[in-house]
């Protein structure tokens, strides 16, 4: 809060035309109301979240479980086999660690190589089962499984020697450290996230595009509409707020499907009409998330642009611009702060949209989120999860960063 | 009144405007302004002057009759190319743009040469005396500071006509004088033709050559601001401008330039004649309360018998509030020191024959 006033009653008046902030007419025991929210954001909100971002980076499942191999294999120099000092603390590690700690260890190592799981699953039964452990004698891991010849193996255990691993992250964008821990490209074959986020960009970019060319002229409307007429329009805008977006999406499911409610519209007048797709395609998730994100590009422009004088277009007539020079260089740059808010509340809404793309889309119309909801739910991989979610965010931060001197311009002389 | 003057730079003919189907807001209007005029249209909220002047910019459409500016009709020409300068009561400068902006803005749409609009600009600003605020935004500057950049930027593209909606209508007392007197002085300068609204009479009688006052859609009077104030054509433009005493009574005799009625309190008052009155009319005859002295005025005069209510001093003049016998009050403005009593002192007033002006008792 700032300095100064305290007291009800005590607020001194207004010098002519400057505002003072809002918390200058609070006594100063109000700000201790603010606590309770930010303290519940902080606790369920911020905090949960920075959590699950930590998996992206924080792995340490492998570090738990092979604790002394991850130190051993730190000297190895990538060139030929690991000695046998290395060998010996895996087999130490693998005897010492529960089998249920191998395995999520085994996971791990199986998403950097794959085959992993069942070596080292493999090598623990035997190790296990094996006489020699018992007797204290060494065991010959080539003996076990021969892929312990694989250098390959042993460079994804060298990769992973900390608790920090920056895999996850590399991993969204289609990176990965090699056997030389060098950052490289992964296969084109398994390169899908770069096409996703592309996907999810595109497709929040045409779904912004196409609200803002229908909510300009809606609330250009609403603002012109006379009082009943306003409200009626103001109502029909907000009417998809009454139901749920899950209700909303299946709608238009039964809308738009082939046998839907539209084909069934056309053959009234086409009997041989063969049927349009209309949905588990692009234009079905264009359609649907066009008409869920609708409402919030209509209303900060209708707030924007109802706040715009009349007389400025006519000054501007007066002036002797024309309808299209008087729109372009009058209208257009006051109507500016609430395309820019518009555009940018449908877009940030759009680039997280998970579940109407989900049930209106095809298999290559999902964005990020839907990623995100498959490795936690079905994979189980929380750091894969993470690290797209971070990707999200990040997204999110660079957008609105972009857009800071716009607003800040736009709103300079408002 | 009447037909509008053929040679007339500024003709409003037989004018309607009506919204929907309810009754017109303006009725036949006739109106005509001279080149280098300064036309004030004055009048209560809501009695259609705010109307004309939209119709003569273009933002409203004439629903009958026809506007005619230097020799053409524009009745429906769209505002963008009717040349005319419009100042607006919000100032309506745009946000997004620097005072030079907003005045080079009319130069630009006119495809004006860069140097020419810069020297233009800059010989507006210094016109108006804010050279230092080029490129401030208007939200950066004073109410006055914005009303000047708002009248230069009508000015700057040197329009024939320009039209004032209530212009200093958001400006405090003392700076709505001075800038009345700034926008005299552009006016003589420039010579353009002004049209300006107004509901404020002391603001009209001080500007204008010539006022229209405006009551319910139509024009009441029209005429210079001594004639408006001296000679009220209607008992509306007599209240509605300055102050006016009201007597009633019933007219006795008609004579040459004269009239003699017996007030309903019984007095015999002399005042001016009036066509249509005769004998036995009822009437009400006005008084301007600066009319009302406590010498004796030059004949011929009247005298009324009144008693000193209460005195209001306000340096300049002082305000005397007057019981007549059985009549109601009188109010008196005098400069000097009443010779007569104070307070409820018995005081007999007089008012001259030709400062009473008689309306039948049914005009309004």
């Amino acid at each position: 809060m700032t300095s100064g006033v305290a007291d009800f009653g005590h607020v001194p008046p207004l010098p002519g035309g400057q505002s003072r902030r809002w918390t200058d007419y609070l006594p100063s025991g109000m700000t201790l109301l603010l606590l309770p929210p930010v303290l519940f954001v902080l606790l369920f909100f911020v905090g949960p979240i920075l959590l699950m971002l930590s998996r992206s980076v924080y792995d340490p499942e492998i570090v738990d479980a092979l604790p002394r191999s991850v130190i051993a294999i730190g000297k190895w120099d990538r060139t030929g086999l690991p000695d046998a000092t290395v060998k010996r603390a895996l087999v130490e590690d693998l005897q010492a660690a529960p089998a249920d700690a191998v395995g999520r260890a085994a996971r791990r190592l199986n998403s950097f190589r794959p085959g992993f799981n069942s070596l080292l699953t493999k090598t623990k039964q035997s190790i296990d089962d094996a006489p020699e452990a018992a007797a204290g004698q060494a065991v010959q891991l080539e003996e076990i499984d021969p892929r312990w010849t694989d250098a390959s193996y042993w460079a994804a255990l060298a990769n992973n020697t900390s608790s920090l691993t920056d895999a996850y992250l590399l991993a969204a964008i289609d990176k990965k450290r090699n056997t030389q821990g060098e950052i490289v490209s992964v296969e084109s074959s398994q390169r899908i996230y770069w096409s996703i986020i592309g996907r999810t960009l595109m497709i929040s970019l045409v779904t912004t595009i196409i609200c803002l060319v229908l909510a300009f002229p809606l609330a250009y409307g609403i603002v012109a509409a006379g009082p009943r007429l306003k409200l009626t329009l103001l109502a029909f805008v907000l009417l998809p707020f009454w139901t749920s977006l899950l209700v909303r999406s299946v709608a238009w499911v039964v809308l738009l499907q082939r046998e839907g409610l539209v084909t069934a519209t056309v053959r009234i007048f086409d009997p041989d009409f063969a049927g349009l797709a209309l949905v588990h395609n692009r234009a079905g998730v264009y359609i649907a998330m066009v008409h869920t994100l609708l409402p919030f590009a209509v209303l900060p422009l209708y707030a924007v642009m109802g706040n715009i004088p009349r007389s400025l277009a006519q000054a501007s007539f007066s002036l002797g611009a024309r309808p299209a020079r008087t729109f372009f260089r009058v209208y257009l740059p006051q109507a500016a702060p609430g395309l820019y808010a518009s555009g940018l509340l449908v877009f940030i809404s759009a680039i997280g949209y998970y579940i109407t793309p989900a049930l209106v889309g095809g298999g290559q119309d999902q964005l990020l989120s839907y990623y995100i909801a498959t490795f936690v739910n079905a994979t189980v991989n929380w750091g894969m999860a993470a690290a797209l979610s971070i990707v999200l965010i990040l997204l999110i931060v660079v957008l609105l960063l972009a857009f800071y001197p716009l607003m800040r311009r736009s709103g300079r002389a408002l | 009144m009447g037909g509008a003057d053929a040679g007339a730079y500024v003709r409003v003919e037989n004018v309607w405007k009506s919204y929907g189907a309810g009754t017109p807001v303006i009725k036949n209007l006739n109106l005509s302004v001279a080149k280098g005029e300064f036309l004030t249209l004055l009048g209560p909220s809501g009695s259609g002057k705010t109307t004309t002047l939209m119709m003569l910019a273009g933002f409203e459409q004439v629903s009958g009759g026809a506007i005619v500016l230097g020799g053409r009709d524009i009745s429906s020409v769209p505002p963008y190319r009717r040349g005319i300068g419009v100042v607006f009561q919000s100032y309506a400068l745009f946000p997004h743009m620097t005072v030079a902006e907003n005045l080079a803005y009319p130069l630009t749409t006119r495809g004006l040469g860069r140097a020419e609009i810069r020297e233009r600009v800059a010989a507006a600003l210094q016109m108006i005396r804010m050279s230092d605020f080029a490129s401030r935004y208007p939200a950066k500057l004073s109410g006055g500071q914005q009303q000047r950049v708002a009248v230069a930027r009508a000015m700057i593209f040197r329009p024939g006509l320009i039209l004032m909606d209530e212009p200093l209508g958001a400006l405090d007392r003392q700076l709505r004088e001075e800038m009345q007197r700034e926008i005299k002085d552009l006016h003589d300068l420039t010579g353009a033709t002004i049209v300006y609204v107004t509901h404020d009479q002391s603001e009209a009688l001080s500007m204008s050559d010539r006022i229209a006052v405006f009551n319910k859609g139509r024009i009441e009077q029209i005429g210079s601001p001594q004639e408006v104030y001296r000679n009220p054509a209607t008992p509306f433009v007599a209240s509605f401008i300055g102050e006016t005493n009201w007597l009633a009574g019933t007219v006795v005799s008609a004579g040459e330039g004269e009239l003699k009625a017996r007030l309903s309190s019984g007095e015999e008052v002399l005042c001016r004649s009036k066509d249509g009155l005769k004998a036995g009319d009822e009437v009400k005859i006005a008084v301007r309360p600066e009319n009302i002295v406590f010498d004796r005025a030059p004949e011929p005069a009247s005298c009324l018998k009144t008693k000193t209510l209460d005195l209001t001093y306000l340096g300049l003049c002082t305000r005397i509030r007057l019981a007549r016998e059985n009549a109601g009050e009188l109010l008196a403005v005098v400069s000097q020191q009443v010779p007569g009593g104070y307070a409820k002192e018995a005081a007999e007033v007089w008012f001259s024959r030709d400062a009473a002006i008689p309306f039948a008792a049914d005009a309004t």
